[in-house]
């Protein structure tokens, strides 16, 4: 064991006890899990205070004993602190630096939540959320009222929600990330009275959790949250009558304004990502009774701006759900509805407290409708928080290890220190408490000032951003993990670094202070510890990707992640920069050598410099290694970030793509190129983009933008459409008259009114010569369809080039969303089981132009919307944490720049006994720097690309980070630039104390040198 | 100032503050020396020698008084003059070599010529010829840490000749090395003066080191109390 005394052992149990007891209380996990927690606590006291090690040592389990020694150790640990008062203040800097990155993502990644939340409601100046609730359709329902989400009403339901999680049991990992967004209590009015409904928002794991993750065909199968709007009514007694997998009666219960109960039995159907109810349609209700208000409602988050936008101009209801259960086999849904249900009591109880009175509902057509969907698609929480996450690590790792640095520089110097103390009689226990002691002010300390700076950091760029942001991310201080994570994290860091520092520097002796080289440690030792470390630190890793994929009702499993990912964090830090630095060391000394003959070459010294000295070995592998890591920061995400979006969201195009013109040439699907490839047949809610590029005959090319949706959903959607009976084609010829873009309706499997095209005729044919428009068809449906029709709108000038068959309905509800970014809408259809490559294969389309062969260009409609989502997240919250890593790095080639001034004393002084004038040491010491910086930087890059599927897969699965995978695309362009030319920014903002000192060091101590 | 004259030092004082005290490492100095003089600078630790020879080399500057170093007023000039002034007048050597590690010997005596801006084949070779002068051209590849000690200071006086200076200042140069190489030293330093004419100046607390025709000025506390010829 490492300590064997009382002291040791009373502050290490005093520690333990405090961390566990601030656990229990703090992080809301189930009892099974506490009482693990407190075991643990149990063992680690024991193991830590050597306990285990002899029963002779049970004597020291007396706390007195133990504060005896540490009141004798405080007042050495006073004296040490007033004589090496800069080394503690260097060490509390560092630490405060680490434990502010981390601090600060946890704040940010708490904030965004709510600033989602909020920022939707104030751009749209709608609640973030529109929620529908049917009316019977001979009593059309008015508009439906929405309201705001204030960041207060956000917090408060947000409490109810946890406060329902502890009692319910719900696991915390379910609700924790986005239940509570999007919420507020709606009410649609009728002429009968009010309805009211509740939303929530839940994540997929609940469902999961609900019907079991061997539930086949439990939706949405997206990764991300999905909304429930919960209908406070109890459900009926009767057991919802199942249709063949297909649909279900409900019956639901509803006051009418004269205060008297109203049952009607609504209709479900239930098919893939469809909207459930569809009772508006009175063909499809049995009882003809009409619509029914809805139980639950589910939809993805990613498209519920888009579905309520499709809305946007009516009166009727709005989006939103899509649930595929199997029923057949499935009566769960009663009782997690019932759950829901209480839940949603509870917060529409609540919700009476909120502020009223309703606004009217507003369309804001200051944003379009597509762009409304881009941004739902983009997903800014899953963005923002992917990206601070994926910057948590490297930004921890790269604080542990200019922490330890620090604190080894602090070390060297205080030897001598050390010796003078014991010659004064200290003991060696004593000095180990009191360096313990400093240890934990130190941690302490910067815990305090961690947390402060990261916050002040943030609330800067808010403010810089939006004043209204800043509110939105302060409530993350009252947040247990922020205060708890940075706690353990100080702690044990601080602790860490010196652990084996306190256990050699008490055991010192007089003589061996005086030598100016530190005492080798065996060979065996050395190693064995660094691998020991390592190995500890990578079962950690595997532990923690086992118990993060392993879902569980009795054991919270993301409770061991999230306590346990931070050491192991550490283990694999400490352990592979350690085995890394002993390893290869010559390694880096012939990188060393390399870099100085480089310099050497370059600014002119024209010296060759083979052998170092060994200090010089250690500076420049250390160099080399922050600034690895710091390369490894910056450029981690780009490669990661596309790494997992090429996971998500790309699409491929199926090789049986024609296009041919209408002189009949046709084209082989080989001469289109495929851009990227996605097997998430969610994305197909969200649209396929593909750009097809078409010679004409002039030689010029056509940019076709086509979208394709997934024509099952949208034609639910549009059965919910008060304004159904009017003619979608007039908004089309709106849409296309406003923004002069290329339409190309193309389906297959579905119906189309032929009539409604004839609306088309009625487009100027001026302004149609300003563009072109091919309708594509594939199936003939109407006999009369290609004789007449065809021949009607090629004298407009279309092209008609394949069948459609679709109903007007979904041309009309895409129509209104994507026509104004889209020139082609490709509808397909698919099933909910149905892979890519069958979608792919769905793509045929056989046209026909004139010229050459089309080039297509596939991408996902995700790309763009991430583009969007970029562009609103990233300015605010990203660069803080971008703020967060320069300062370390730039502390970190600060302290390395001294430490090269104070080790090279000598060298500089002779330099300037022989001649050497302040500009010569200046380019001397910024080359070296300059290339250092530049080499390591990019070998940092190429390390990060390397190492960026394990980080990200590392953010993916643990559950102290975002259990959502990252989806955006980060502008990696920019950043390379940004990157680079940041090195040059960097070495001459830390190069200038380190040439100061240069500049002022006294050559004449060389005559003085012993 | 006459022009035989390569060091006038008149009426300097150097003090360092020690707490509440200031220590008066020089106390009013005066002394001349002449081109190709031989001159020792004797006295116990503390008597403020190394100091003078600080002062003499324009490292520290003086709290009063003036110094010429071949007739110019080295206490005018500032840190960059002075360094220039240096490589071309002034050549050091230390008690403990201060030889660059990295470097070998040929590479140490190259470096205050490379530090001047010499192209590198005439440092080179005029490196190549201060080792034969010194006798140890044949380490000049070797590395400082392969080198003895008697070596290592023939390579510091190499890279002292180098930049050919008129004066050659000592700081107990013999101080870290054994009798019998230091008398080599010694040896090495008279033929310098003799043969090629390199006004010496050695501050030592090694009074066997006195030659006959050597001219010695004994230190003591700050003050020159005697100023002899031997």
């Amino acid at each position: 064991m490492i300590f064997k005394k009382n002291i040791s052992r009373g502050l290490t149990t005093l520690l333990i006890a405090g961390n566990v007891l601030v656990l229990y209380y703090l992080i809301p996990i189930d009892f099974i899990l506490k009482s693990v927690w407190v075991l643990l606590g149990i063992a680690s006291i024991l193991l830590f205070t050597g306990f285990l090690a002899s029963k002779k040592n049970i004597k020291y389990l007396n706390p007195l004993n133990a504060f005896r020694a540490t009141k004798h150790s405080l007042g050495i640990s006073k004296e040490m602190f007033k004589v090496n008062k800069k080394y503690v203040i260097l060490s509390i800097i560092t630490l405060t630096i680490a434990v502010a990155s981390i601090s600060q993502a946890v704040i940010i990644s708490e904030g965004v939540q709510r600033q989602y939340v909020v920022i939707n409601s104030d751009k749209y100046d709608l609640p973030t959320l529109v929620v529908n609730a049917y009316s019977p359709p001979s009593l059309p329902p008015e508009k439906v009222y929405y309201r705001q989400i204030t960041p207060e009403a956000a917090n408060r339901i947000d409490e109810m929600v946890k406060a329902y999680k502890t009692q319910v049991g719900i696991h915390t990992r379910i609700l924790r990330q986005y239940t509570v967004a999007l919420m507020g209590p709606l009410y649609t009015k009728d002429n009968y009275g009010t309805y009211e409904s509740i939303m929530i928002g839940m994540s997929k794991e609940l469902m999961e959790d609900i019907w079991g993750t061997d539930y086949n065909g439990i939706y949405p199968r997206d990764n991300s949250s999905v909304l429930a709007i919960v209908y406070p009514y109890e459900l009926p007694d009767r057991q919802p009558e199942w249709f063949l997998g297909k649909s279900i009666n409900v019956q639901s219960i509803w006051k009418n304004q004269w205060g008297n109960e109203e049952k009607m039995y609504g209709f479900w159907n239930v098919s893939g990502y469809k909207i459930i109810n569809s009772a508006s349609r009175s063909s499809f209700l049995p009882y003809g009774i009409g619509d029914v208000p809805p139980i639950i409602y589910v939809v993805p988050f990613e498209h519920i701006d888009a579905y309520r936008k499709v809305y946007e101009d009516t009166v009727a209801q709005k989006i939103i759900c899509s649930y595929y259960f199997d029923w057949q086999s499935e009566p769960d849904i009663i009782t997690f509805s019932k759950k829901i249900g209480s839940l949603g009591n509870e917060i529409m109880l609540h919700s009476t407290d909120l502020e009223g009175p309703y606004p009217e509902y507003q369309l804001n057509t200051a944003q379009s409708p597509i762009q409304d969907q881009l941004n739902a698609l983009g997903s800014i929480i899953t963005q923002v928080r992917a990206i601070l996450m994926l910057f948590l690590i490297p930004i921890v790792i790269v604080g542990i290890f200019l922490a330890s640095f620090a604190l080894n520089i602090a070390e060297q110097k205080r030897k001598k220190l050390i010796a003078m103390f014991k010659s004064r009689g200290v003991s060696s226990q004593q000095l180990k408490g009191a360096l313990t002691i400093e240890a934990l002010f130190t941690g302490l300390g910067a815990y305090l000032l961690g947390i402060l700076l990261a916050g002040a950091i943030l609330v800067i760029f808010l403010l810089l951003s939006s004043l209204s942001l800043v509110k939105y991310a302060l409530p993350a201080f009252k947040t247990s993990k922020l205060w708890l994570s940075s706690l353990l994290f100080s702690i044990i860091l601080s602790l860490d670094t010196t652990w084996n520092k306190i256990r050699y520097l008490s055991e010192i002796d007089v003589e061996q202070a005086e030598q100016l080289e530190v005492t080798s440690v065996p060979f065996w030792r050395k190693y064995f510890l660094d691998l020991f470390l390592l190995l500890l630190g990578l079962l950690g890793l595997v532990g923690l990707k086992i118990l993060s994929s392993y879902h569980s009702s009795y054991v919270n499993t993301e409770g061991f992640v999230l306590i346990f990912s931070p050491l192991v964090i550490l283990l694999l830090f400490l352990g592979g920069t350690m085995t890394f630095y002993r390893f290869f060391i010559p390694f880096t000394n012939i990188i060393a050598k390399f870099l100085f003959n480089l310099i050497g070459s370059i600014s002119g010294m024209g010296l060759r410099s083979i052998r170092l000295r060994k200090e010089k070995t250690s500076q420049i592998a250390a160099i080399l290694m922050l600034s690895s890591l710091f390369a490894l920061l910056l450029v981690i995400i780009p490669p990661t970030l596309n790494t997992a979006y090429n996971d998500q969201v790309h699409y491929i195009v199926g090789s049986d793509i024609r296009v041919s013109s209408l002189s009949d040439k046709s084209w082989n699907g080989t001469d289109y190129s495929i851009v990227n490839k996605t097997n998430d047949i969610e994305a197909l809610a969200g649209g396929i983009l593909i750009e097809v590029k078409v010679k004409n005959e002039l030689g010029d090319y056509i940019t076709f933008r086509i979208l394709g949706v997934d024509p099952e959903h949208f034609f639910d959607a549009a059965f919910f459409r008060s304004d159904f009976t009017s003619y979608p084609t007039e908004q089309l010829k709106d849409y296309l008259l406003e923004n002069q873009s290329n339409a190309i309706i193309w389906s297959n499997d579905k119906k189309i009114m032929t009539n409604d095209f004839a609306n088309l005729t009625a487009l100027d044919r001026i302004n149609r010569s300003k563009y072109d428009t091919y309708i594509f068809n594939t199936k003939l449906t109407f006999d009369y369809w290609p004789i007449l029709l065809k021949q009607k709108y090629t004298e407009l000038g279309f092209r008609i080039v394949t069948n459609i068959n679709r109903t007007l309905e979904i041309f009309h509800s895409i129509s209104s969303m994507y026509i104004s970014r889209f020139d082609l809408f490709l509808l397909v259809k698919t099933s909910p089981t149905a892979n890519l490559d069958s979608l792919a294969s769905k793509l045929r389309i056989e046209t026909s132009l004139v010229g050459d062969p089309i080039v297509y260009t596939v991408s996902s409609i995700g790309l763009s919307s991430k583009d969007v989502a970029l562009d609103m997240a990233m300015p605010y919250m990203a660069r803080s944490g971008l703020v967060i890593l320069l300062i370390i790095v730039f502390t970190g080639m600060l302290l390395f720049g001294v430490a090269n001034v104070n080790t090279r004393k000598d060298e500089i002084s002779l330099l300037k006994v022989l001649g050497m004038v302040k500009t010569q040491l200046i380019r001397l010491f910024m080359s070296e720097t300059f290339y250092i910086a530049l080499i390591s930087v990019t070998t940092g890059y190429f390390v990060g690309t390397l190492f960026a599927p394990m980080f990200i897969d590392l953010v993916h699965n643990s559950g102290f980070f975002s259990q959502y995978p990252p989806i955006i695309q980060v502008k990696s362009i920019l950043l390379e630039k940004a990157f680079y030319s940041s090195v040059f920014m960097l070495t001459a903002l830390s190069s200038f104390i380190p040439i100061m000192l240069m500049i002022r060091l006294k050559p004449d101590e060389i005559f003085r040198k012993e | 100032m006459e022009s035989n004259k390569v060091i006038v030092v008149k009426n300097v004082t150097k003090t360092y503050p020690s707490g509440n005290t200031v220590i008066k490492a020089l106390d009013n100095v005066n002394f001349e020396v002449e081109k190709g003089e031989f001159v020792l600078i004797l006295g116990k630790s503390g008597s403020g020698k190394s100091t003078l020879l600080a002062a003499l080399s324009g490292l520290i500057n003086v709290d009063e008084g003036d110094i010429w170093v071949n007739g110019k007023q080295i206490t005018k000039m500032g840190e960059d003059e002075l360094a220039k002034f240096r490589r071309k007048n002034i050549g050091i050597i230390f008690q403990f070599f201060n030889l660059h590690e990295a470097l070998s010997a040929l590479e140490n005596v190259e470096l205050p010529l490379f530090i001047a801006g010499e192209p590198k084949k005439k440092r080179r070779q005029r490196a190549l010829e201060m080792l034969k002068v010194v006798g140890i051209e044949h380490r000049k590849t070797h590395w400082p840490y392969e080198l003895s000690g008697g070596e290592k200071q023939r390579v510091g006086i190499a890279r002292a000749l180098a930049p050919d200076p008129e004066i050659l200042l000592g700081d107990e140069p013999t101080g870290d090395l054994d009798s019998e190489t230091g008398a080599q030293i010694m040896d090495l330093f008279i033929k310098l003066n003799k043969e090629y004419g390199k006004t010496m100046v050695l501050v030592t607390h090694d009074e066997s080191l006195i030659r006959p025709g050597v001219r010695f000025l004994r230190m003591q506390d700050g003050q020159i109390i005697e100023d002899k010829t031997h």
